[in-house]
């Protein structure tokens, strides 16, 4: 990455400029966190992320264990696995209860989630054409279970983003979502396993569930943060695959390429 | 996100500046519940016209009337909750003023984020919404209670005098659960006390426009959305309301 420019490189008008770049980033990702509370997946895809053939065909979206590479891929996991996951809890229910309608409309019933972004940390490229963001999610996540309680768990979450500009407007380029914690509402920390091997947790199970374009560990959350990825944004001029949150910026994506 | 193209470099530093105002301003709002400033909110905050409201899960209140009768039931709860606990711990609040001792016991930490905000094209009137993690600890007649809250904000802001004022506004929310408890069951597992029967004289004003604007989350609620996200808009009469 080359070093960032002085703010005196830039007049005023551009500095005033890239001032509302970094402010409708910070929207956009708010945005994010009020669509998936509406469960709006497929209007978060259409409206937040990104739209060309060029960048449709790179569009990551990752986790712990791996990324969904493509926008056909993630929406066949981000969309349709999700409405098909909330249909099979609603049959459920349904079954459960009679009086709950198996209508489309009810998708959802008895769930809840709720992932508000904070902490943002947002560095616009000195060519203006991408932007790199990283902020922190303390949420939830609430799901109906037969017979209930639902499952109500907390989940705090790392997140970084890559995004470039379309047509003037920012978009969702590369998404990591790395999560932290997953702890039931009812229970502390201490009730947790020590040691819980990565990929025991719902979130994560659900993840893989969805057939990921990559399979790797991405961050190992046993280990906190000392694998240090996602990483901060640093300063930059412009864009490189090798810096990104894409699969191809992980430290660890050429081992996993000779597998 | 407006067009930023259509506007002025000088247009642009303004807008930037109307933002980090209403910004501001709910932040004041959520800290003020905080600080318990009850007393001083309708004041200080809201627009001084006729049509302002505030709605939450149960209905509207309408009206600077309204709004002013529901911040003083804050405030006549605030001061049933001091005299309770200086009658119930003499010795720890020996010394202190009325005025000192105002607001020991509840604990309103509604913080905000994930911040979407527009300002109208024209200037003078902007939108916003924000979510809220927060903690609140009411004294009830079962002692101090801790909740996790989870809830949403949504609001038209008016400009006033160059000064940005809340004119319509939503706080609606989804969990409102005892720490510690599976937050579907809506239980409240601790057992009325004695000592606080006091308190079971002290009500906050209900909303004078009775309406459910959103039921809490519970097991067997519908999957709801939350309220309109703001979108660009050029002037108020284009867009939506967050009022009745």
């Amino acid at each position: 990455m080359t070093k960032k420019l002085s703010k005196s490189y830039f007049t005023e008008d551009e500095r005033i400029l890239r001032v509302w770049d970094i402010e409708d980033i910070k929207d956009l990702m708010a945005r994010r966190g009020f669509y998936i509370a509406s469960e709006m997946h497929r209007e978060e895809l259409n409206d937040l992320w990104v739209t060309s053939p060029e960048y449709r065909k790179t569009a990551s979206l990752g986790s712990n264990l791996g990324y969904y590479v493509g926008m056909d891929d993630i929406a066949n996991y981000y969309v349709v696995k999700h409405t098909e996951d909330r249909q099979k809890l609603l049959d459920a229910c349904c079954a459960a209860n009679p009086a709950v309608k198996n209508h489309r409309d009810n998708l959802g019933y008895g769930c809840m989630t709720f992932h508000p972004v904070s902490t943002a940390l947002v560095v616009l490229s000195d060519d203006g054409h991408t932007a790199r963001g990283n902020w922190y999610v303390i949420g939830q996540d609430s799901t109906w279970q037969p017979g209930g309680p639902a499952s109500c768990r907390w989940s705090n979450d790392k997140l970084a983003v890559d995004f470039v500009k379309e047509n003037g407007k920012w978009k969702i380029w590369h998404l990591v979502i790395a999560n932290d914690i997953q702890v039931e509402a009812s229970k502390t920390l201490n009730d947790k396993p020590t040691i819980a091997p990565p990929g025991s947790d719902p979130a994560e199970v659900e993840f893989n569930a969805g057939d990921p374009t990559v399979r790797m560990l991405t961050h190992n959350k046993v280990l906190n943060w000392s694998d240090n990825y996602p990483t901060e944004p640093e300063a930059y001029f412009h864009f490189d695959d090798k810096d990104s949150y894409g699969p191809e910026g992980h430290p660890k994506y050429e081992k996993y390429q000779e597998k | 996100m407006a067009d930023n193209t259509r506007f002025t470099t000088e247009e642009l530093v303004g807008r930037f500046e109307d933002r980090r105002d209403v910004k501001n301003l709910m932040g004041k709002y959520v800290v003020s519940m905080l600080l318990k400033k009850e007393s001083t909110m309708l004041k200080n905050f809201w627009s001084k016209k006729s049509d302002i409201c505030l709605g939450v899960n149960e209905g509207y209140y309408q009206g600077t009337e309204a709004i002013g009768a529901y911040y003083k039931s804050i405030d006549k709860y605030t001061i049933a909750t001091r005299d309770l606990l200086v009658k119930l711990f003499p010795k720890q609040t020996a010394g202190k003023t009325q005025e000192q001792l105002y607001g020991i016991g509840p604990f309103e930490d509604r913080c905000i984020n994930n911040a979407v905000v527009e300002i109208a094209a024209d200037g003078k009137s902007a939108k916003g919404m924000w979510a809220s993690l927060g903690n609140v600890t009411d004294v009830t007649t079962r002692g101090p209670v801790s909740h996790w809250v989870c809830a949403t904000y949504a609001a038209d802001f008016i400009l006033e005098d160059e000064k940005w004022k809340i004119w319509h506004l939503l706080y609606l929310e989804d969990v409102r659960s005892p720490a510690g408890y599976n937050w579907s069951e809506g239980k409240n597992p601790f057992a009325e006390l004695p000592d606080f029967a006091l308190m079971a004289a002290v009500s906050l004003a209900q909303p004078n426009v009775k309406k459910v604007l959103r039921e809490r989350y519970s097991l067997n609620r519908p999957f709801t959305k939350l309220p309109r996200i703001p979108e660009p808009y050029n002037t108020f009469a284009e867009t939506f309301s967050y009022g009745i």
